[in-house]
C-alpha cells in the first residue's frame, strides 16, 4: 500500500496540497480493519502517523476529518509477515 | 514585500463554515485564527524561498514602495477603497474571494480578500497559485503510488504578472 510508506511530513505536504485545492473535508481510510491483531510494531508505527496528520488538517486548514472504515473488514491472521522496509 | 493583515483571532468561530450543518462549528474548524495564519506563513515562506525577497507582516501599511499584500476585507477597504468600491462582498458568499492588483504611487497593492475568513484564506492560496509556484524548491516529496509527485506543487504552473492590472479589471488608485 503506497500510502503506508508516507512519512508524517509527506502526509502534511499532501494535506497542504488539498488545502490549496480548497478541499475542506478530508476522509482517511486508514485500513486499520485489515490489520491483524495484535498489531506488529510496524503496524503500530503506521497508525501512529495519523494523529499528527489529522491535527494538521484540523488546526492549520480547518478541515473536517473523517476516518473511514468498512464495518465488515476483518483480518484473523497475518498471512505474510510485515517487511517493515518502508516503515520509518 | 509587506503582508498587511488584521490581528489573528485565535479561537474565533467564523460563521463561514464551509460545510453546511446546523449549530455552531466546533473549535477545531475555526478559520479566523490558526488556519489563516498558516496560509499567511505558507505565502511568506514561498516568497522567501522562491523569489528570495524579504517578507514582513504588519497590521499597518505605510504607503511605502514595493509590493504589499492586503489580506482580508477590512485591510482592503482601509487602504484601497477605490479598488474595492465595486466589490459586492455579500455576493461572494462563504467561499468567494477577490484577487486584484493595483498601483498606488510607487507601491503595488495586491488585494486578497473574501467576505469571510474562509474566503480570505482561499484568496491567499489563490495568490500562491498565481505566483509561479513551479519554482518552489524541491521538498524531497517522494511517494510510492501511481501519482508520483516530485514536489507538492510541481503539477501546478502559473505565471504571476505584476504588471497586469488584475483578473478583475481594476485600475490605478492614485490619490
Amino acid at each position: 500500500m503506497g500510502a503506508g510508506t508516507w512519512t508524517v511530513e509527506q502526509w502534511k505536504n499532501y494535506v497542504d496540497i488539498l488545502a490549496l485545492l480548497r478541499v475542506n473535508l478530508f476522509q482517511i481510510w486508514s485500513m486499520a480493519g485489515i490489520l491483524p491483531v495484535p498489531f506488529s510494531p510496524e503496524d503500530e508505527a503506521f497508525l501512529r502517523r495519523y494523529p499528527p496528520v489529522i491535527d494538521h488538517a484540523k488546526q492549520n486548514h480547518a478541515m473536517e476529518v473523517w476516518i473511514g472504515e468498512c464495518a465488515n473488514n476483518m483480518c484473523d491472521k497475518r498471512d505474510v509477515p510485515p517487511s517493515g522496509q518502508h516503515i520509518r | 514585500m509587506l503582508i498587511v493583515v488584521d490581528e489573528f483571532r485565535d479561537g474565533f468561530h467564523s460563521s463561514s463554515r464551509t460545510r453546511g450543518r446546523d449549530g455552531p462549528p466546533p473549535p477545531n474548524v475555526s478559520v479566523g485564527g490558526q488556519p489563516l495564519r498558516y496560509a499567511m506563513d505558507q505565502l511568506a515562506a514561498f516568497c522567501r524561498q522562491s523569489a528570495q525577497i524579504e517578507v514582513r507582516t504588519s497590521m499597518e501599511w505605510t504607503n511605502s514602495q514595493g509590493l504589499a499584500v492586503l489580506v482580508g476585507r477590512s485591510q482592503a477597504e482601509r487602504y484601497a477603497p477605490v479598488v474595492c468600491k465595486d466589490i459586492r462582498w455579500e455576493d461572494l458568499g462563504t467561499e468567494g474571494f477577490v484577487l486584484r492588483t493595483s498601483n498606488r504611487g510607487d507601491a503595488m497593492l495586491v488585494i486578497a480578500a473574501g467576505a469571510t475568513d474562509v474566503g480570505t484564506r482561499h484568496a491567499v492560496y489563490a495568490l500562491m497559485c498565481e505566483l509561479d509556484i513551479s519554482r518552489l524548491p524541491r521538498t524531497h516529496f517522494r511517494i510510492s503510488t501511481a501519482a508520483d509527485f516530485e514536489s507538492p506543487f510541481n503539477y501546478l504552473t502559473f505565471k504571476f504578472k505584476p504588471s497586469a492590472r488584475s483578473q478583475n479589471g481594476c485600475g490605478d488608485v492614485d490619490g
